[in-house]
């Protein structure tokens, strides 16, 4: 058993499986090139599962930040145009309240479908088992906000910030805590 | 039921006794099938074992020619041994008036 199966199997396995997988290897006399494929193998097996959560998250996480952007550009205007241009005459305007019912209805559509799919990625992340990916992806998005949107004023970060908050981070870590419950909790 | 691979690990334990731990059962399966088993499919498949209650593992002594590090050691428990009788006992079931020639097709005897 030579160094680098050695390092790697301190990187990706639990001490005791370590020991007893680099003790095995050691044993039976495995070249270097051969222990290190083996721990590999070993490794991909017990975390397929954990990188493919991961991959799948990340790109339902790219994905969500980028709708929600949209929907908070959207959502802002719609809101600004309606509370500037309001006039007591549209209360009894039949087309108004016409077209306002339909572009919050596509707007609530959009936020519900970025709830769902925040809700998913949360769901997904539990399967990742630790910790440490829930806040990769938090940071992500966090990353992604700061670099988005606060610069077009205080209200308007404000605004962007609790939309975010209320169709990917809140949906996500329910998501997230649900399945781990459920994860946890005996059959 | 269990899976042709868990099969053969009980067997390798069941032949190993006491001594059974993680290289002698991949020593010994390879001797039955003509081929070492990954360290992976071993280990993982011991963790199954393990969970469906079929086995006992236990961190044992550390020898020289391992490094010093301590070996996985097996026991198979009852249900284990139950359980590899029933799956020996339909291999046979289904093999019975069957007869497998060199070239790999089967006949009826």
């Amino acid at each position: 058993m030579t160094g680098p199966a050695w390092w790697l199997a301190s990187l990706l396995l639990l001490q005791d499986e370590r020991d007893a997988v680099c003790g095995d290897l050691a044993e039976s006399g495995e070249p270097w090139w051969r222990a290190l494929a083996e721990v590999l193998g070993l490794a991909a097996r017990r975390q397929w599962r954990r990188g493919l959560a991961l991959l799948f998250a990340t790109a339902m996480g790219l994905l969500l930040v980028r709708q929600s952007f949209w929907l908070i550009q959207l959502s802002a205007t719609e809101l600004w145009m309606y509370v500037g241009n309001w006039r007591m005459a549209d209360i009894g305007n039949y087309g108004f309240w016409r077209v306002l019912a339909q572009e919050s209805g596509q707007l609530a559509l959009a936020g519900l479908w970025l709830m769902a799919g925040s809700l998913a990625a949360g769901a997904t992340l539990s399967f990742a088992g630790r910790k440490t990916p829930a806040v990769i992806f938090t940071l992500a998005l966090a990353a992604a906000n700061l670099a988005n949107v606060p610069r077009e004023g205080f209200v308007f970060a404000i605004y962007s910030y609790a939309v975010l908050a209320a169709v990917i981070l809140a949906p996500a870590l329910v998501g997230w805590r649900l399945m781990r419950q459920r994860s946890s909790s005996p059959a | 039921m269990l899976g042709e691979f868990e099969y053969l690990l009980l067997s390798a334990a069941a032949k190993l006794g006491e001594s059974a731990y993680g290289a002698a059962i991949r020593q010994e399966t390879g001797k039955a099938t003509g081929k070492l088993c990954s360290i992976g499919a071993l280990y993982t498949t011991l963790d199954r074992l393990e969970a469906k209650g079929l086995i006992e593992t236990w961190m044992g002594e550390a020898t020289p020619q391992r490094g010093g590090r301590p070996k996985r050691m097996v026991r198979i428990t009852l249900e284990g041994r139950t359980e590899a009788a029933a799956f020996f006992a339909a291999v046979v079931r289904a093999t019975r008036g069957v007869s497998w020639e060199a070239d790999g097709t089967a006949v009826a005897r």
